[in-house]
């Protein structure tokens, strides 16, 4: 399975992911950013912040191609698995 | 009375010491290791429940009289460890009260700590549970940087790894830890405790008390 790396950005601020993760492929990767950003987002509000529609992430291959950017807004708009 | 019975041995990352429903092998006594004790449902999913380092002890269910494990127990970092065979250790107990009575002292840290883990688990958000983490992990090991994948962090906390990656980028942005490659420093302990605040110290402070000589 490829591994994909799921940085985070936050405005100016980026959070390099030098870890990544083994995902069967897209799909896989969609699914993760989805769960991942639900949860956040839930928190968030559990604590009473407002949601953090400004955040994404910003998903690469290993070859270091962008495959994915994923802004927590979706999370908070789209259905998806429970995280 | 137990030093004799004493085994030194040496534990790898990623051992599993105990399994849940299984007899306990051996009761180990950290020196400078740390050993997560995890939780799981019957699907796989895991989070953890405790952790125990130089101030503790697996192999709390031999002193509690069954012997085996209701959880799993897992080498987190990897180091040296005292260990006695479940046998040996059972022979001792009731040869000395005092030694009987100090080791349920323990077990009832190790419930304390259960219990608290569940309460910040429902009432901290990651952010603060990592910082937790933190701090009692380096109660237990002595340590200001500890090598820990995030994906190793997820499974502890019960979220995706992903989310991993942000919380440490926030803490960071706080001034309280220091994050690189699977390396985590931390900056200000003090800070740290701030940030958590009631949600860190409860165990640590039933462990002083009830073992007010151990220097933990």
């Amino acid at each position: 399975m490829p591994r994909y790396f799921f940085h985070y950005r936050d405005g100016d601020r980026f959070k390099e992911d030098y870890e990544g993760e083994l995902l069967s492929g897209i799909a896989a990767v969609e699914e993760t950013a989805m769960a991942s950003a639900k949860e956040i987002i839930a928190e968030g509000l559990l604590g009473g912040n407002p949601v953090l529609t400004g955040y994404s992430y910003e998903i690469h291959d290993e070859a270091r191609n962008l495959v994915l950017v994923f802004p927590f807004s979706e999370a908070a708009e789209k259905p998806g698995v429970r995280p | 009375m137990i030093r004799p019975h004493l085994e030194p041995s040496t534990l790898q990352r990623r051992d599993v010491l105990e399994e849940a429903n299984r007899p306990i092998e051996h009761a180990y006594f950290p020196e400078d290791c740390l050993i997560s004790v995890v939780a799981m449902l019957r699907d796989g999913k895991a989070v953890e429940v405790g952790m125990v380092g130089r101030e503790g002890m697996t192999g709390t269910a031999i002193v509690l009289g069954n012997g085996e494990a209701s959880n799993e127990c897992r080498v987190q970092l990897e180091g040296s460890a005292l260990r006695i065979p479940a046998a040996g250790l059972r022979e001792l107990l009731p040869r000395s009260a005092s030694l009987h009575a100090q080791f349920l002292r323990y077990v009832q840290v190790v419930l304390v700590q259960a219990t608290q883990t569940a309460l910040v688990n429902s009432h901290l958000t990651v952010e603060k549970r990592l910082a937790r983490w933190l701090l009692m992990m380096q109660d237990r090991v002595g340590e200001d940087e500890f090598d820990l994948t995030h994906e190793f962090l997820a499974a502890m906390l019960g979220v995706r790894r992903p989310g991993v990656t942000v919380a440490l980028h926030m803490l960071e942005g706080r001034h309280l830890i220091r994050s690189t490659r699977s390396h985590i420093g931390i900056r200000d302990r003090a800070g740290l405790e701030e940030f958590v605040a009631s949600g860190y110290g409860i165990p640590e402070e039933r462990y002083r008390r009830l073992f007010p000589g151990a220097g933990f």
